[in-house]
């Protein structure tokens, strides 16, 4: 059990380096996917609420940390986002179906998370509440699912234990 | 009491563990402007850096592509109205040339706009915007300030052609302005060429070629070529001399028309160095 936690721990930590480098690269304007969320949401379908929002905690936590952004916001979003995300996952069973339903999920809850790290960590002037929402919300979540739908070229046994 | 927290905690773990993490993160933002947390971004801004010393080359690569082709499209604009203007300060110079030639020359011409230029091997014709109606004649001598540039050799109501000098079946009596060597000037589909010219005559380059009493088509002393190369070296008997038309159809705008048998001599032409 803790070794699959362990390796969970090693691919999140893994999707950090890819967030902070990678993603940093082909990155355009608010055109940036963040494979943070895909990678928390995937960890607390398959493992639950409790070491999904425990593991969101400290990777926003890092996250904040390596990318010199508001220490706290990031764990703050990715938290209360995992927690929802958490009623989603399958007490049962280990196993994350990839199903529409999957990408539905990482869109929506993507969207919970831009929503909440934008009015924790942005001065927001409720003026341009809308083009914030749009810009940093929904544009980034949208570029989130698509490149979601990447898992889908994975084999079909990753997505068993 | 103990076991009824227990009890709770265990009962509502996911809500517990929630409330203390989300805590927590609004205890780290209370503590982002603390001297801790400087110092703590201060290092991650190091790894931060490292990432944009990477990352700031290929954007470098991508803004300055769109940079290059936004000042590509400016430098073609500016070029346009470089062009644009140069066009219209050649313009003002030949009208000026114009109003120039006529205070000197008190004679009695028509001015004419050239509307079209017809390039050809052969022959070069042009259009002008005044015909029959103004006044204009056939076979009418057309020139500017500087020298011939042909005659009308054909006529509507409001329009004329102009067959110039450069044409490869015209053949006009020439002589030299300065020795008065006389020739025979024709247009080779590139170049003008003065042929007949004796190497006993006194030819160089830089001389002016005008018009002759012997010609029958246009009248005399009107400046049409200037050598630009003159050689005794062929087997033949006479000099072969290269020149360049005074009125080079490129420039010219605006043109003068007098008739045939109006008396031409003695007109001061505008010479430029």
């Amino acid at each position: 059990m803790i070794n699959r936690y362990f390796t969970a721990g090693i691919h999140l930590s893994l999707i950090l380096i890819l967030q902070l480098t990678l993603v940093e690269l082909i990155s355009f304007q608010n055109f940036k996917p963040d494979l943070i969320m895909i990678g928390l949401i995937y960890f607390t379908l398959r493992f639950g609420q409790i070491p999904g929002v425990i593991a969101a905690f400290f990777v926003g936590l890092f996250f904040d940390i390596l990318s010199n952004g508001i220490i706290g916001a990031s764990s703050l979003s990715k938290v209360i986002a995992c927690f929802i995300a958490g009623y989603f996952s399958d007490q049962d069973s280990e196993r994350v179906e990839i199903s529409i339903n999957f990408f539905v999920i990482v869109f929506f809850i993507t969207v919970i998370e831009k929503i909440i790290y934008i009015f924790v960590a942005v001065n927001l002037d409720f003026k341009y509440l809308l083009i914030y929402l749009v810009n940093f919300g929904l544009i980034p979540s949208v570029v989130t699912l698509i490149f979601s739908l990447l898992i889908l070229l994975f084999p079909k046994e990753k997505e068993l234990r | 009491m103990i076991y009824w927290i227990v009890r709770f905690v265990n009962n509502y773990r996911q809500y517990v563990i929630l409330t203390i993490l989300i805590l927590f993160s609004l205890f780290l933002l209370s503590l982002n402007p603390s001297k801790q947390i400087t110092t703590l971004r201060k290092g991650s801004f190091l790894i931060y850096a490292l990432f944009n010393y990477i990352k700031t080359p290929i954007d470098e690569f991508v803004y300055y592509k769109k940079e290059n082709e936004i000042l590509r499209r400016e430098n073609s604009e500016l070029s346009q109205k470089l062009f644009e203007l140069k066009e219209f300060e050649d313009e003002k110079e030949e009208l000026y040339d114009l109003l120039e030639f006529k205070k000197q020359n008190p004679i009695n011409y028509k001015t004419a706009k050239i509307i079209l230029k017809s390039k050809d091997v052969v022959e070069n014709k042009l259009i002008l915007n005044k015909g029959l109606r103004d006044g204009i004649k056939l076979n009418a001598i057309v020139f500017n300030s500087k020298g011939l540039i042909g005659y009308i050799s054909d006529l509507t109501g409001n329009y004329s052609v102009v067959h110039t000098i450069a044409n490869h079946n015209l053949r006009i009596s020439v002589k030299n302005e300065r020795t008065k060597a006389l020739g025979i000037l024709n247009w080779d589909g590139e170049k003008f060429k003065v042929y007949n010219v004796s190497k006993s005559a006194d030819v160089k380059e830089g001389d002016i070629f005008s018009t002759s009493e012997y010609s029958s088509l246009f009248p005399p002393d009107i400046p049409v070529i200037k050598v630009t190369y003159a050689s005794k070296e062929s087997e033949t008997l006479f000099f072969d001399i290269t020149g360049k038309a005074l009125s080079e159809m490129e420039d010219i705008n605006y043109c003068m028309i007098v008739e045939p048998d109006q008396n031409t001599y003695n007109l001061r032409f505008i010479r430029k160095k």
